[in-house]
């Protein structure tokens, strides 16, 4: 969908989204460094104090919720938005060093460094 | 041989079908469609389209942008007559670059999205908060924009 402009009506209001307890799935970009797995979580809007971050049996799940997006006084005019909080889950194999785990949110992102348990990093073998 | 087997079916297992999300999209597309609206050529292409919404009070209108991971430099909102421009970029972290990636579905690139207000706006008064990736931009309405409760005396 791509309305390059988009024309405002007050005949298009629309009700707010249910948040309550429905959530949303957040983009997440994976990627790997010879030291650490990195996730990256969007979760814009998401109130720092509620972010949970759980490493359980090969499983890491993270949640977070939101703040009340609008005034309650106000019309709805446009939405896209949904006001639901965040949730997903990651299944995590072996070789993650599962008490060396750093986490920073930033700017509404979160980002996630879970690093290599040390036998698996590479190594160099040296040839004598 | 890979330290982590990615299982695409995995992780979509542990969370709820969002399909209410998808009914409401659909719905959204039907509403657009429907309303007429002639259709401008974009001449500008932009790479992501963040979500955005309106919402209207009795003195301001309130538009509020998801921009995560977005700097506040890389924001520029633009108001022109009644048309509320927001555009910017959302450029790659640095410390990534160069390193495998298992996954990416985050939007990065350039942003623009444009809108038409109601009604007339105090341009000189718009202010713009920016917080944990929610871009949040006040715009008060003019004078005679604003809803005004007029009693009529009924003779």
């Amino acid at each position: 969908m791509n309305n390059d402009e988009v024309v405002v009506r007050r005949e298009h209001a629309t009700q707010p989204p249910v948040a309550e307890e429905q959530y949303r799935v957040p983009a997440a970009d994976v990627y790997e460094t010879s030291e650490a797995f990195v996730l990256m979580l969007d979760l814009p809007g998401a109130m720092r104090e509620s972010i949970s971050l759980t490493l359980e049996s090969g499983e890491m799940r993270v949640k977070a919720d939101v703040k009340p997006l609008h005034r309650q006084e106000g019309t709805l005019l446009f939405n896209e938005m949904q006001g639901a909080g965040f949730f997903r889950a990651f299944s995590i194999g072996d070789g993650i060093d599962t008490g060396n785990v750093e986490a920073r949110f930033e700017q509404g992102v979160l980002t996630v460094k879970l690093f290599k348990s040390e036998d698996v990093k590479p190594r160099e073998i040296y040839i004598n | 041989m890979s330290i982590v087997r990615w299982s695409p079916a995995c992780d979509l297992a542990t969370f709820p079908p969002d399909v209410l999300n998808i009914q409401r999209e659909i719905n959204r597309m039907f509403n657009a469609f429907f309303r007429n609206e002639p259709e401008e050529e974009s001449l500008a292409t932009a790479a992501w389209n963040p979500a955005v919404d309106i919402t209207e009070h009795d003195d301001e209108y309130v538009v509020k942008v998801e921009l995560p991971g977005v700097n506040k430099d890389e924001v520029k909102i633009v108001m022109q007559e009644n048309m509320l421009t927001i555009r910017g970029e959302k450029k790659q972290e640095k410390e990534s670059k160069g390193s495998n990636y298992h996954r990416v579905e985050r939007s990065y690139g350039t942003f623009q999205r444009s809108f038409t207000l109601p009604s007339t706006v105090k341009g000189e008064k718009i202010g713009a908060s920016f917080k944990d990736g929610v871009l949040s931009i006040s715009l008060p309405k003019a004078e005679e924009a604003k809803r005004k409760e007029i009693e009529v005396k009924v003779k």
